[in-house]
This record gives structure tokens, C-alpha cells and sequence, in this order.
């Protein structure tokens, strides 16, 4: 039987990149973006790829989505969470910060995987169980780097938090975790693929709280 | 208005921020405290005791008209602060796991309160901030929002909040630690306070005393000699003085 993956904001040049690489791996992906889905109907030319309309900033939307995946599939064993809201729409220093803006990468950075999550649980008690957030070096206290819009890299360190949340109350259910810092976008393609490798193999420290970047490194949180 | 120092105090109607209020005036400080309920009555009464030095703001650090308001209003008496206190803050009524659906209006309400409005108050008073002689931030955080000690399963709006909190101060910090401000991250404890909107009468610290060891905290200067400045490292310390981990 074909494993299932469902990605999140696969509109987006990484996630679409994604969704390649599992279809090559022979995976049944669940594509869901904000795009209407029929703005994807000749993107893919794989019965293995099937593309559902969800916004991940509303959870009405997200629920319904997830009600018509469960028309394909009643098992998601690989949850993949992408960005919805990016780095570079406000410029760093507070002087010029938009709390709306705050706000909304809060929406989607954070309670975006959030409401996903919520919704695909149930899908994904007879599966592999992992759950894959994307993130970025820009949520990192650990490191604190300097440079970034405020509301970003404070709804990243957010998404921070409950990743680790998430890993204490479900590790213990079987499930495991993958935080993941895909790079820039000039190294899509290369960091999708490690991305696909990383997501579906096994690590020696499941039980570990980790963000990885596309070369292996570990970034701490 | 007198010449003693001058200091902004947020979400100070009740608990810990009008016990900052309250320590702040003993030690001889003029007080603009950010009221957000307006017919609670200590902070009026502890103002009819002290008409000159305490001025009550009405302030809702969840909107930015209303911080804008405050800033105009403080503005409008005093051309600078020296420190600026961040109290404001609530927590979950709802506390729920993952495997429950969480309460998104909540959700949202925690954010803006704990993260998005200590950084509103930064903004809007960074010209009263830069003119005055502290230059100090004071951010009343929580162990809540530590990622290395996190260990619950169900608060997730709080931690959250917390978490986001402490990075958009190191985002502060980086920039303005260059002009010459300096920073308090802050756990106070588990404060008898009301937090989640009721009194919460199990905490381990009485209001007041955790007040005295946080004013006594933020407005301490830290070591600075054999080329060390200790001001120049972000930290967020507790009431034992115990620094936290990120």
C-alpha cells in the first residue's frame, strides 16, 4: 500500500518542489494550498499527486479540506507543514513595525500548523505518525540573530514552542518529529530532496526536541 | 511635574503591576500606570493617596490606538521616561491539549496581550524612552515561555505568547542595546494575581513581595568592569535570580 503524505501551502516554490519529490519517491501526496486547486489541474502529470484548496488561516477551511482528503485516503502517515506567511513583508526594527502584521504571521506561522495538526490527527493513528514543521534560523533564541522582521521570528519562536509542546505529549504516542530550516530558495531543489530523505528515513535521537537545516546541521531552538 | 524619575507601569490595576505601582511610589517615583479596568478600585484609591506623583492612564496595550493614546497623554506631562515596565498580561481560562480543538479567539487574545503589546509600548514610547535618563525595558515574562524547560501539554496560547515574547525582546535588544538601552527579562513566579482573570489564591508569592523583588530587579544595574559589561547579554532571570534557559 502507498504511504501518504499531506503538504501544506504547496503554491509555494519549495513545498511545490515537495511534492515532486515524494511523487518520484512513489508516495500518494495530499497537496493543499490557499490557491484555488484548479490553478494546479495540469501542474502535475501524476495520478499520485491530488491537490485540495485550504487555507491554513482559517480553520473552517482547514477542516473541510481535510473532510475531502478523507474521500482519498483514511490514513495520512507524513504531515508536512509548510510557511505560510514569509519573511520580507516588514522591514526589521521597531520604529516601522505593523503589530497587524505581527498578528498575521501569528495567524499563519503558528496557529496555521496548529489547526492542521488538530484536524489530520485522527488520520494519522494508523500510519507512521510524523508530524514535519517547517521553520526558519529566524525563530531561534538559542541563536537570536538579528535582521529579521520582528513578527516573523517571533511567530517562529512560537511555532517553537508548541513543536516542543507537541513532542512531549505525542513522542510518547508514537509519533515522531521533524523541524526543518529548508535555506534559501536558491537551493530548492537540492534542500527538497535532503528534505524527502530527512522526513522519511529514521534518526538515532527521536527522542530529541531538534530543528535540522537542509545540510544536516542542527540549529538549536 | 517633579524631577524624580519617571517611569511607565502596564496592566497595573491589580496584582503585580499595582504592587510594582506601589513600590515604585515608595521609593520616590513619579508613576504613569496603564489602567485597563476602569472601575477597579485600588489603583483610584492608591491615586487619591498620592495625587502628585501617580498619574492613571487608561490603556489597553491589546490596541493600537489606545497605546498611541497613552503615549500622547504621557507625552502631554512629561517630556521623557526612564524606565518602561511591561506587566500586561493574561493567561489561558481554557487550557487544552492538542487532541482537544483549541479555542482560537483565546489563542489570539493571549498573543496580542503578552507578545504584540510590549512591543506596541516599545514603539510608541521610544521618543519619551530615548529622552529620558534610564533608558531601561522591563518585560515581566515566564518560565512558561522557555523551550528548554517546557513541560506542559496544554497551554499552548500562553507558552506561546511567552516564547514570542522573549524573542521579539532579542530582537529589541539587538537594536537598541547599540543606543545605550538596557533590558530585564523577567520570570516573577507564580504570583497570587489574576492572571486568568480571577484570583488566583494558590500561587506561591504574595502580590507585593513579588513586586519588591522585581522592581528591586529592573531597576538594579548589572556588573560592568574587567571588560565586562553584563548589560550587553540578554538574559532572563526569575525572583531567586536565577537565569533561565531559553
Amino acid at each position: 500500500m502507498d504511504q501518504v503524505v499531506l503538504i501544506t501551502e504547496v503554491h509555494r516554490p519549495w513545498e511545490y518542489a515537495l511534492v515532486q519529490e515524494f511523487a518520484k519517491k512513489g508516495w500518494r501526496v495530499m497537496g493543499c494550498s490557499p490557491v484555488p486547486e484548479e490553478e494546479f489541474q495540469d501542474a502535475f502529470d501524476t495520478d499520485k499527486i491530488h491537490i485540495f484548496t485550504m487555507d491554513t488561516r482559517s480553520r473552517e477551511s482547514v477542516q473541510q479540506a481535510v473532510r475531502r482528503i478523507q474521500e482519498h485516503t483514511c490514513r495520512v502517515d507524513l504531515l508536512v507543514c509548510g510557511t505560510a506567511s514569509s519573511q520580507g513583508r516588514e522591514a526589521a526594527g521597531i520604529a516601522k513595525m505593523s503589530a497587524d502584521l505581527v498578528l498575521e504571521d501569528y495567524q499563519a506561522n503558528t496557529l496555521g500548523p496548529i489547526r492542521v495538526i488538530e484536524a489530520c490527527l485522527p488520520l494519522m493513528d494508523n500510519g507512521l505518525r510524523r508530524i514535519a514543521l517547517l521553520s526558519d534560523v529566524q525563530g531561534s533564541l538559542g541563536l537570536g540573530l538579528s535582521g529579521a522582521g520582528t513578527g516573523y521570528a517571533m511567530s517562529k519562536a512560537a511555532l517553537h514552542m508548541a513543536y516542543t509542546m507537541l513532542h512531549g505529549d505525542l513522542s510518547g504516542k508514537g509519533f515522531t518529529f521533524r523541524l526543518f530550516e529548508p535555506g534559501s530558495e536558491l537551493e530548492t531543489g537540492d534542500s527538497a530532496e535532503a528534505a524527502a530523505a530527512y522526513f522519511t528515513g529514521a534518526r538515532e535521537d527521536e527522542e530529541r526536541v531538534v530543528m535540522l537545516d537542509w545540510r544536516g546541521q542542527e540549529i538549536s531552538l | 511635574m517633579s524631577r524624580s524619575r519617571i517611569a511607565v507601569v502596564t496592566g497595573a490595576d491589580r496584582g503585580l503591576g499595582l504592587g510594582i505601582t506601589k513600590r515604585l511610589l515608595e521609593l520616590g517615583w513619579d508613576v504613569f500606570a496603564g489602567s485597563y479596568l476602569a472601575d477597579w478600585p485600588e489603583l483610584t484609591e492608591l491615586r487619591q493617596k498620592e495625587p502628585e506623583r501617580l498619574h492613571v492612564i487608561p490603556l489597553d496595550v491589546a490596541s493600537d490606538e489606545s497605546v498611541r493614546a497613552a503615549s500622547r497623554a504621557v507625552g502631554g506631562k512629561t517630556d521623557r521616561v526612564d524606565v518602561l515596565i511591561n506587566n500586561a498580561g493574561i493567561a489561558t481560562r481554557y487550557p487544552r491539549t492538542i487532541h482537544e480543538e483549541q479555542v482560537e479567539e483565546e489563542l489570539l487574545r493571549i498573543y496580542n496581550v503578552n507578545a504584540v503589546g510590549p512591543m506596541r509600548m516599545a514603539q510608541a514610547f521610544m521618543p519619551l524612552l530615548r529622552a529620558g535618563s534610564g533608558k531601561r525595558m522591563c518585560f515581566v515574562s515566564s518560565e512558561a515561555g522557555s523551550i528548554n524547560r517546557s513541560f506542559r501539554d496544554n497551554w499552548y496560547g500562553y507558552c506561546m505568547s511567552k516564547t514570542a515574547l522573549n524573542r521579539g525582546v532579542q530582537c529589541l535588544f539587538d537594536e537598541l542595546r547599540p543606543d545605550g538601552f538596557t533590558f530585564r527579562l523577567y520570570h516573577p513566579g507564580w504570583v497570587r494575581s489574576y492572571m486568568s482573570g480571577e484570583l488566583n489564591t494558590e500561587g506561591d508569592l504574595d502580590a507585593d513581595d513579588a513586586a519588591r523583588m522585581a522592581v528591586a530587579y529592573f531597576l538594579r544595574d548589572r556588573y560592568e568592569g574587567q571588560g565586562i559589561q553584563e548589560e550587553d547579554r540578554l538574559v532572563m532571570r526569575d525572583w531567586m535570580g536565577r537565569e533561565w534557559p531559553w
